[in-house]
């Protein structure tokens, strides 16, 4: 599916409509329900962040055998590594702009905190036992139980891929009650 | 001393709070607030939706232009969940480290340089 990046509400309602309802999947609890489609708006906000471009394509797949939906959202346009260079002027090599940006609190934004929402789609993706593959320019980042695997291509591509694997037979408790209390949020 | 009451829904304009662009809106609003020395009760009923990326632009920059004690004593969250209280924790902790140490993501840019 080809979107505007900007266009959160036709998003939301493809996964909502083509993955999280969709009748073809098991039941999965509401905490699951809820983190799947974080992560993926995480990956979309970033892509609508970061990009530049006018558009993104977005596909994924229920596999009811092996228990597991495969979601990937691409984009055309500014990948890590020209972020990386717009921010500090210096080349990286690209697998390794990745791997800065999966850090928490590492940002190429200026003047705005931020570089959260990688580092959330790995913790989710460890405690789910999913998958994150990146591929940005020659870089390729990859990011599972056996833990994180960088490599490089031959050529690059010209932008962006984000592929996550959700395990659909995830028993985990995704409550936090009681994590933060109202007092100490600030 | 006044009292306000923000709902992020209709102050964002959408129950999708998911784009840094809405969160600016937001950070406006409580910024002029704060600066007002008002008092914050903000809601987040009826939002559907929520990214680390709009919160940082809605309360994370607050940190920014505002001291911590002064932010912690004029906000109050409602009708919020526990998962999405944490995450926005998570990003109040993350904004304040960022604004305390400006240089350190100069310094992790160095570390993976000298890693290449």
């Amino acid at each position: 599916m080809k979107l505007d990046p900007n266009d959160s509400r036709s998003f939301h309602e493809f996964i909502r409509t083509a993955l999280i309802e969709h009748p073809s999947l098991p039941h999965l609890s509401v905490g699951l329900k809820k983190k799947i489609q974080e992560a993926i708006f995480e990956i979309f906000v970033n892509a609508q962040t970061h990009s530049g471009v006018p558009y993104i394509f977005t596909c994924g797949q229920f596999f009811p055998k092996k228990h597991k939906i495969e979601f990937t959202i691409t984009d055309m346009g500014q990948g890590f590594r020209q972020n990386f260079w717009r921010r500090f002027e210096r080349d990286v090599a690209p697998e390794k702009a990745i791997e800065w940006a999966m850090v928490s609190g590492n940002t190429t934004k200026v003047g705005v905190p931020g570089g959260i929402g990688l580092a959330i789609l790995k913790e989710f993706a460890a405690k789910n036992n999913g998958k994150i593959q990146i591929v940005s320019d020659a870089g390729f980042y990859q990011w599972d139980a056996d833990g994180q695997h960088l490599s490089r291509f031959s050529c690059p591509f010209p932008g962006t891929i984000v592929n996550v694997q959700f395990r659909t037979d995830d028993r985990n408790s995704y409550s936090l009650v009681g994590e933060a209390s109202t007092d100490d949020i600030f | 001393m006044t009292e306000k009451l923000f709902n992020v829904a209709e102050v964002a304009g959408t129950p999708l709070c998911v784009g840094a662009e809405d969160g600016e809106t937001v950070f406006a609003v409580l910024k002029n607030a704060l600066a007002s020395g008002e008092e914050c009760d903000v809601s987040f009923a009826g939002v559907e939706m929520l990214t680390s990326a709009f919160l940082n632009t809605a309360f994370g920059q607050l940190y920014g232009a505002f001291p911590e004690d002064l932010i912690r004593a004029k906000l109050r969250i409602r009708d919020m969940s526990e998962d999405d209280k944490a995450l926005l924790k998570r990003v109040n902790d993350t904004a304040k480290l960022y604004y305390k140490d400006p240089d350190r993501m100069e310094r992790s840019a160095q570390e993976i340089l000298g890693d290449d």
